[in-house]
This record gives structure tokens, sequence and C-alpha cells, in this order.
């Protein structure tokens, strides 16, 4: 059935999600010749931004109460998966490494916030040594804790120091009751739940922590007074399309809409009838369902599920929420566990909520976007509520993510790749990390090795 | 744990190699500093006791300035007291007396011309350039100047030079115990030691200061001591090779006040030190650098070096030939000119 | 070479240097013969201005050269710059800066301009740049000195509004860049000159007027120092500032003997309350107390009973081993 000259691959990767695309990238440049490949008609997978239109394509019970949205569905863009990138993270080294930022336009996230449900109010994120020096609101002690504790977690990781060695691998409140009794209960919610993102914080070790936090300070004033970036337009689309650009410079094309049709050990016949011969692994997403079933594989069995929701809220002077977007490009907010929201309402877990403005044009003018995380459903429902009291929703779609981390499966021709261990995180390293791991999985790396998945020779276009 | 000698000299002479070489970069960009790196270079040889020293008298006659008895960085580069200080150092280190005693004999005018009114020294006639690196230079020549050729010049002329230069030396000192690169300005390592010993050089140390004033200075210079056991040149800097010179030959010279007995720089951890040095030789091309790990010179070469010589002295490990904390030169060197 | 990382270079990457460095000998090569061939001669001015134009490029390739800003200023002066050319120069010497902001010849040829040039709006522009340097490189010496060189200029060259104006900004300056850097020593340093400054000035100058005297803004300066060691008290440049501040004679004259005791006391206060902080945390005194604490019972207030040198100088020798020779000596001297 197969003719001699098929096309070989070294690798094949199915699925475009972000950290396939930087696996690819790298490894097209690093010589080996790769066929990608995506069952949708979007770049993303799992990690897409998607359009209103899109949306509506994908998802059941879209509520639309607008005349322009449901107009212009073209216009409105969503992330399926909200995020921010670190100044000073690996993410930040692969733009810069594979000359990505030529193709994004970043703006800064403007601020964190954290709600205290004390006296109904978001905090703005106070962490920086000026911002604590200059606040007469603290008083000498409390700020000889604060900072005190921020030098613990950032400076004094080491094994000799006996307090780090006791605590690094309990959980991080532990260290808080016990060393830093004086530490107000807003800035303990600001480290745990706003800056490391965590749901689950009996989880939440000493040495996870300090590795966020040291990366979340190290990132100050490296591009702008704020830590975090955001991309324009289409958010983390922008930058697989990107990554995706540069492979395509070294020749690596990938090929949307694109199932596969017919397996034969290493022979595969692809959707578009052509015939292609894969000498090493072939990497899929869990996500890409028709071509896991046409590899013979199951979907991963799913490990937790995480609830999102999506709104488009009209900006207006009455708003409540005008604070949250007032000539800003974005921030963020979270609800720590057991917020108090109003008598009858009292958050289970952590909520997160990315705010969105219109300067970054993913909405046309006059829209704000809402981004909801959650980890469980009556939470998700008790934040949407608040915000519907509060501001006019004209759009809303929430969906139901299911995670999936185990590796079952996998065999030596098929790797399923994992999805990011911490869902819920919105630092984008996670995706950078999990391309790490693959690629030092299939070029049979014994440690874990950043170095070599960064280093690549670029031509050069200086001078 | 301890410095490669053998590696030493071969970074000197694969250094020299290049220096000579009028198709390496490094040849030309180096140019400026020529006179001083071959001074460094001498010294570092001296330390490791590397009999190879290559005879560079013809080349440094060449840097000459024979009316007013100064020295350029290179050939024709414009004199200046601090090619000058290097130039005078290399014939006594390389026994040139005859040559020295005649550039000694012509060299008080061109000195004298260098200080300002306030006693402040400029570094050349083309420039309003002050710092106490200036006067440090100047000050060091007119020592040699009392041993090798007494009777030059009256020595009231050469006393009044030197407490004009010293009087403004205190005036470079500050409120927490260090001198800065003019009045006013901050305390720094480097400025520290030419400032200091200065005092040292001329015997004056307890003339100028008293006691509080040079217990600031021992804190000042006790706190340059990081974690990694290197020193730094001010607070809150990380630390660097070079002021396992400045700062520690700062501290030995507060040895020469009659105040302090015991030795100073005992009160550091030498050996934290010693081991923060050694770790920035690098184990390839056997140089020294600021800090493990990065590009090695001769400059932190021979600070480098002649560090470990004032640790190894004080911690009796002697491997090292001694080294005069006030003159950076070898102890032998600077003991032959008293006979 | 200060802070440049050592790199294993692979053969290709070495060859592709080797390619640029040969070039640029080549081009070094070439101005300093012409520069030899020029400046051996007379010149006539469009000789001159060759002769300028080759030195541009080579202090481009080496900003060290003495020497070539020597032959520089000898032909400026022979050139008659005008206003536009100083301008030019002034910004030829400021893209030089910011590719060698530590190069002492280059400093001090900036200085030489500045000396040729009448207008004093020349040196504020300068206040702006160093400023800007300084904003990269916060404890860049040079940068500070240069500016203390022009304040110093500039205190010669305006009126006494002027001057006044000029040095509140100056305060402000060095308020904002210890108030987001409390370790910059550098900014401290400056911060006393400057309160000397107004110490000694006449009629009670102050830098703003939320102060109405010398009295208020030395009490500020109290609460300053007071918030700063809370927030930072591993930090050794406010320590450094504090022990300058409780000893100097100008400051307490300012205050009467009753008020400087009460200033004491409330450091001593602190002092002991951070010291209990720490001890709760991990054992141990904070070495920054400890050592402000002995030094105010050795030259300040030697009756003070609540400051017990011995226990202290124990803890030293725990809290910063490093120095513990030091510590053991002065429990000898006692």
């Amino acid at each position: 059935m197969y003719s001699e000259n098929v096309e070989e691959y070294d690798y094949m990767i199915v699925g475009s999600s972000l950290s396939n695309a930087l696996l690819t990238n790298v490894l097209s440049w690093k010589g080996f010749k790769v066929l990608s490949i995506d069952e949708n008609d979007y770049y993303g997978d799992y990690t897409a931004a998607l359009s209103v239109d899109q949306i509506c394509d994908q998802f059941k019970d879209v509520f639309i109460n607008d005349e322009n949205i449901s107009q212009n569905k073209t216009r409105f863009g969503v992330d399926l998966i909200p995020s921010y990138i670190l100044c000073d993270s690996k993410m930040i080294k692969y733009i810069m490494n594979f000359n990505i930022y030529r193709y994004l336009e970043v703006v800064k996230l403007d601020n964190f916030y954290t709600f205290n449900a004390k006296n109904d109010s978001f905090d703005k994120l106070k962490t920086t040594k000026q911002d604590i020096f200059t606040d007469t609101s603290i008083s000498p002690i409390t700020k000889r804790t604060i900072m005190k504790c921020i030098k613990f977690l950032v400076e004094e990781v080491n094994e000799e120091n006996q307090i780090w060695k006791d605590y690094k691998d309990n959980p991080i409140m532990d260290l808080f009751t016990d060393k830093f009794s004086k530490l107000p209960v807003n800035l303990i919610n600001e480290f745990v739940f706003t800056i490391c993102n965590c749901f689950d914080s009996d989880h939440l070790t000493t040495k996870m922590a300090s590795d966020i936090i040291t990366k979340f300070f190290k990132s100050y004033n490296v591009y702008g007074d704020f830590p975090a970036l955001l991309t324009k337009y289409g958010g983390l689309g922008e930058i697989i399309q990107g990554v995706y650009r540069s492979a395509a410079l070294i020749g690596n094309v990938i090929r949307l809409r694109t199932t596969i049709s017919k397996v034969d050990g290493n022979i595969i016949e692809l959707s578009d009838g052509e015939i292609v011969k894969v000498n090493g692994r072939i990497i899929i997403s869990n996500n890409q369902n028709i071509n896991l079933n046409a590899l013979n594989k199951t979907k991963l069995t799913s490990n937790s599920n995480v609830y999102r929701s999506h709104l488009f809220v009209k900006k207006n002077d009455e708003c409540k929420l005008k604070w949250s977007y007032s000539n800003i490009n974005g921030s963020l907010i979270t609800f720590p566990p057991n917020s108090v929201l109003n008598e009858t309402d009292v958050l289970a877990n952590t909520v997160q909520v990315m705010v969105l403005s219109d300067s970054l044009e993913r909405t046309s003018n006059g829209y704000i976007t809402l981004s909801v995380m959650a980890t469980n459903k009556k939470d998700l429902d008790l934040i949407i509520g608040k915000y519907e009291k509060e501001g006019d929703v004209v759009f809303k779609f929430n969906y139901e993510q299911n995670i999936n981390y185990s590796t079952e499966g996998n065999d030596e021709s098929i790797l399923i790749t994992p999805d990011v261990q911490e869902p819920l995180s919105l630092d984008l390293d996670q995706f950078v990390e999990v391309a790490i791991g693959i690629y030092n999985q299939i070029i049979d790396k014994e440690q874990d090795d950043e170095c070599d998945f960064m280093s690549v020779n670029l031509p050069s276009n200086d001078e | 744990m301890s410095i490669d000698k053998k590696l030493i000299s071969k970074y000197i002479k694969d250094l020299s190699k290049e220096l000579n070489d009028e198709n390496q970069l490094e040849y030309h960009l180096s140019q400026h500093l020529r006179m001083n790196g071959l001074y460094w270079t001498a010294i570092s040889t001296e330390l490791v006791d590397s009999t190879e020293k290559e005879n560079i008298v013809d080349w440094i006659k060449t840097c000459y300035y024979p009316e007013q008895g100064s020295f350029g960085p290179f050939p024709k580069h414009d004199p200046h007291i601090l090619s000058t200080l290097s130039a005078i150092q290399l014939l006594i280190i390389f026994k040139e007396f005859d040559f020295l005693k005649e550039v000694l004999s012509k060299i008080f005018g061109y000195i004298s011309s260098l200080q300002l009114a306030n006693g402040a020294f400029k570094g050349d006639l083309f420039s309003e350039e002050v710092d106490t690196r200036f006067s440090y230079n100047s000050l060091h020549i007119l020592y040699y100047i009392t041993k090798i050729v007494p009777d030059a010049y009256e020595q009231k002329q050469i006393d009044d030079v030197v407490s004009k230069g010293l009087k403004y030396l205190k005036t470079c000192y500050n409120y927490d115990g260090g001198f800065g690169l003019r009045p006013g300005c901050e305390s720094h390592g480097a400025q520290v030691w030419t400032s200091f010993a200065s005092f040292a050089i001329w015997g004056k140390i307890d003339e100028y200061f008293n006691l509080q004033e040079l217990e600031n200075l021992k804190w000042w210079l006790l706190e340059r001591q990081n974690t990694d056991g290197g020193l730094n040149g001010r607070p809150c800097k990380l630390s660097d090779c070079c002021y396992s010179w400045w700062c520690l030959a700062s501290l030995k010279t507060l040895n020469y006040s009659k105040h302090f007995d015991t030795e100073c720089i005992n009160l550091l951890d030498l050996q934290k030190l010693k081991a923060f040095i050694i770790g920035c030789q690098d184990n390839v091309n056997g140089g020294i650098s600021d800090r493990s790990g990065n590009v090695v010179d001769i400059f932190h070469t021979c600070f480098g070096l002649s560090g470990i010589s004032i640790i190894e002295e004080v911690l009796k490990e002697e491997d090292f030939k001694k080294i005069d904390p006030r003159f950076c030169m070898l102890t032998e060197s600077i003991k032959n000119l008293n006979k | 070479m200060h802070g440049v990382k050592r790199v294993d270079l692979t053969e290709e990457l070495r060859l592709e240097k080797e390619k640029k460095d040969k070039i640029k000998l080549e081009k070094f090569k070439f101005l300093s013969t012409t520069i030899d061939t020029l400046s051996s001669k007379d010149k006539d001015t469009e000789e001159l201005k060759e002769l300028l134009k080759n030195l541009d490029a080579q202090l481009m390739i080496n900003s060290d050269l003495t020497t070539s800003y020597n032959l520089r200023r000898d032909t400026i002066l022979k050139l008659n710059f005008k206003d536009e050319d100083w301008e030019k120069e002034l910004n030829y010497t400021t893209m030089l800066l910011t590719k060698s902001p530590k190069s002492y010849p280059l400093w001090q040829h900036r200085c030489w301009i500045l000396t040729q040039l009448d207008s004093k709006s020349y040196y504020e522009k300068e206040l702006k740049l160093t400023f800007k340097l300084l904003s990269l490189d916060k404890r860049n010496f040079h940068g500070w000195s240069y500016r203390r060189d022009i304040l110093d200029v500039l205190y010669s060259k305006l009126d006494s509004n002027e001057v006044e104006y000029l040095y509140a900004k100056e305060w402000k300056f060095l308020t904002e860049m210890i108030n987001s850097d409390i370790s910059n020593y550098s900014a401290w340093h400056q911060r006393r000159t400057l309160l000397l400054y107004y110490i000694d000035s006449e009629g009670g100058k102050t830098p703003s007027r939320e102060f109405t005297s010398i009295k208020e803004l030395l009490e500020n300066e109290v609460e300053y120092i007071y918030q700063a060691i809370f927030t930072d008290a591993e930090d050794q440049s406010v320590w450094n500032y504090m022990k300058w501040f409780i000893t100097d004679s100008k400051v307490r004259s300012i205050f009467s003997d009753q008020e400087s005791e009460q200033i004491l006391e409330k450091y001593i206060e602190a002092m002991h309350e951070i010291n209990e902080d720490e001890f709760d945390f991990d054992g141990k005194w904070n070495k920054w107390c400890s050592l402000l604490l002995i030094y105010i019972k050795d030259n300040i207030s030697t009756d003070r009973d609540d400051i017990n040198k011995k226990a202290l100088l124990e803890s030293l020798i725990e809290s910063d081993p490093l120095r513990k020779n030091r510590y053991k000596e002065m429990l000898q001297q006692k």
C-alpha cells in the first residue's frame, strides 16, 4: 500500500497547545524533522485563545445579550486559560532566545488585588520595600515582620539555615503561624493566594512558595515597575502563533484541521491523504480526541476539574467595578478561601479573576473581560453572581476543564502529554516546564536540562 | 587548597605573549594601562617566585619624558603620575638604580607642579582631575627620593609638599571612617588605601588621627567582608578580589599606629577570605578574576596574590614572599632601599 | 574586567569573535596611525576637524585613552567651538558615558567641557544626565561625585532662590532614591551632606514647606531613620547614617539635651524591640542593633544599665561569625 519514498519524520507532535508548540519549535531548530498537526481549525488546543465566533461553535450555553457582540463575533476574543508572563522567567528567556518578541506586543499587568472581607474592599498588593517603608499605616514592628518574611523566603534559602531546613517541606502556613505570627492576615493572603495562585494551601510547601515568591520579586523592575506582563490582542494565542512562526523559519509548518486516518506501525496516513513515516515517538495532547482514537489510545482519566467562566462587562460610570479597570491594561483579583461576600455567601476556596481592559484590544472598545477561575461550581457561581449584581454582564460562558496529569497509557511509540501540573497557576512557565520535561524524555536525558532546551544557534540578524 | 603558582606563571607568560603581539586586539586596547599592567605583572611574577623576569627596561625608557622625569603608559602617550609611579616601581624591581637615580633627581619639579594650593594632586599637567590616587602616587615617589637620592633636594622642600599633601588627604576622611575620591565623596575601599597608606608611608598616622577616628576606620574596613568570604569596596556591594588588597592592606596598615598592637587583619575571617581568592583563580588559563567564574585579568591577579601574601604572613603559612602593605612592593625590595 | 562572566566559546563562536576582533583591530590601528600623522603637523581647520573625527572613532573603541582626550581638548580649543559644536560634544560624551560609565578620563573630559561653557542651563542638564545614569546604576560613584561637583558649581553660579530650589529638588531626589532602595549607601551619604548644608545655612532654610524650621526637618529625620531601621534592620546603610546622626555635634546642637536624650531613648527602645523580635525568630539578637547599642554605651550614654555590653558581644560572636575575633577582642578589653 505504501510507496518507497514516503516522507520521513523524526517526531510527530499532535495538538498545538503552548507546551507542544514550544517543543516543536525547539526540536525543529535542533535539526529534527517534526510533523505537527492539530485536529482543530485553530491554534492552541486546550490553551487556545478563541473568538466569540469559535466559542459559539465549541461550547453550549453561551449567553450573549449585546447587539455589538452578536454582530461582530470575530472582534471579541477570550483566552481559555488566562495567564501572565513574569518578567524574569523561563517564558521570557524562551521568547528572547527564539526572537519570539518580534511577533508580540506586551504591556504590563497593572496590579494584583486581594479581597479583604473585613472591610469589603480590595487591597492593592503591598510587597515592595518602598511600599512597606513609606506606608504610614503599618506599625514599625509589622514592617519588620513583613520584610523579614520576604527576606527569609527570597534570600535565606539555604541548607545551613536551620529554620529553612525545618520548614521547607512543610506547608508555608505553618511557617507563618510559628515564625511570623505578627504578619497580618491580608499579607498572608497576598503571599499564598495572590502571588502563588494557590488553591490548596495545605499542599503549598515553604519551598514551593519560596520559589514562586522569589521569581516574583526578581521580576520587579525588569521591564517596568510591575513583575508581570500581558500580551496584547490575541493573548496566549499570540505567543503560540509566534512560536509557530519561529518554527516556520526553519521549515516546520503546522497542519490545522488534520487528523490521522490510518496507522500501520510507524507508517501513518493523514486525513489529507498523505502518507508519512515517523521514526521517533508520537507526542499527542490528551485533548486531541479524534487523533487519540485513531492511535487506539483512550483519553487519560481526569484527575480534577477546574471551573472557568468568561464574562464581558460593559464599561459604564456607575459600575462598581470601575476601580479595577480604569486607566489600566489588566489586573488580577484574588478572593481568598472563606471570604465572606455577604451574610449568606461564603467562598469555600480561592477564586481568582483576571480583569482585562479593552486597551488590550481583545474586545471592541467599551468592554471589560473578566475570567473567573475556581475549584468548585458553587464558588464560581457566587462570584459570577456578584459581578452580575455589580456590572452589566453582556456575555458569559462557563466551562469545566478536566485536568489530567497521569502518565498511564504511554508506550514506547506514543507519549500522551500531561496537562500542566498546576492548572490554575497563571504563570506561563508551567508550560515551558512541561515542554522541557517532554524534551528530556524523548531526547533521553537523565537530568532535567533546561540549558540544552533553551540553547539554539539562531541565525543572527545583528550588525 | 591553595593558589596554583604554576598556572599563574603560565597565565603571565600567555598574557605577555599576547601583549607583545601587535596583531592582538588587547595589545592596542590596553595601551593606556600598559605601564601599570607591567607593574602588576612584575609583582605577580615576584610573588609566585617565577624566575622568568622579562627585561623591559629598554621599553620603559621609550615611555620616558626626560625633561620632567615622568613616564607615559605607552610610547607616544602623554606622561601621567599613574604610569610614572609604576615605571619607578618597575625600575626598583629590576634594580635599575642608575637610571632610577637619574629619574628621581629630576622628578620633584614635576610632582610639585601637580600639587594644588590646597595640597591636592592632579594626575597630569593636561587636565584638572584631582583624585586621592594621585596624592598617593606623588607621596609614594617622594618617599623613594628621600631613600634613594637623599641629597638631590632640600629636605624642607619635600616635607612641605608632604605635609600639605597629607593635610589635604585628611579632608577626604569621612564620618564613617573611610576616605573618598575627594572631600565629601563617599568612602571607597581603593581610596581608603591610597589615602591611609600615604600617612603610613610617612609615619604620620598618629599625628593626624585620634583613636576614635582610627576605630571608625577599623570598623568600616571590618564590615567589608561579605558572607562569601570576599571583601567589597563599599557597603552593600558584591565582593571583589581586588579589595583583598585595598581593604586588607589598609587594615594591616592600621598596625603602623601606636594604638593597635594585635594584628588588625586577624579580626576578619582570613581562611574564608583566602578561600574566596583561591576560588577566583581560573583553573584553565591560570589568572585571577574579580569573582569566581568571571573573566580574569592581570589587575585582579596581582591584587589577589598580594592579598594572599598578607594573609599567609599573618597566618604564618608563608608560601608567598612578603609584601609591604603601604607600597604594594615586596618587603625585601623596600628594605633594600634602606641599605 | 569587573563582573564579566567567563564563557567557553564554541569553536564556531570563537572564530566569529576572532573575525570581529580582527576588524576592530585593523580599524583601531588605522585610526591611531591617522591620528599620529595628523597631530604631528600644523593643521588647518579642515585637518583639525578630520583629527576630531578620527578621535571620535578611536574613543568609541577605547574610551579610556587619556592621551587621546588630551589631544581632543587641544584640538577643540584650536577650533573655536560654537554653541552647537559644544552641544554635539556633550551628546558625543553622553553616548560614550552610557557605554563606559566607569571611565575616569571620560568623566574628566565631561567636566572640562562644562568649564568651557558659561550658561548655567548646561549644568542643570547635567544634573538630569546623572539622574538618568544613577537610575541605571544606583551606586556609580563617578556619577555621584560628578553630581556633587555640578551642585557645587551651580551653588556659585546661581542666586540664592535658585540654589534653594535646586537643593530642595536634590532632597526629593535622594528621598525617592532611598525610598525605593534603603540599601543605597551612596544616597544616604549624600543625604547627610545635604542635611548638614541645611543645618549650616542661614535663616533656617529647609528643603520643603512641610518643614517650617530646621528642627522640624531633623524631627522628620528622626522618624525617617526609625522607620528605616524597622524596614531593613539588616542593612548597614541606615545604621551608619543613624550612628552619625546620634553622634554629630551639629545635629545635637539643634536639640536640647533633653530632646537628644529622648531621641536616643526612642532608638534604644527600638533596638531592644528588634532584638527581642529577632530572638523569638532564631534565638539570636540582631547584629546591627547589638553593635549600635554597644557604640552608644561606649561613646554617648555610658551610664545606661539596660545595655549589657558583655551579653551583646557574646551574641555577636554567634550572629556575626565572620568578625568573631573582633568581638572576642572587645570582650577582653572591657
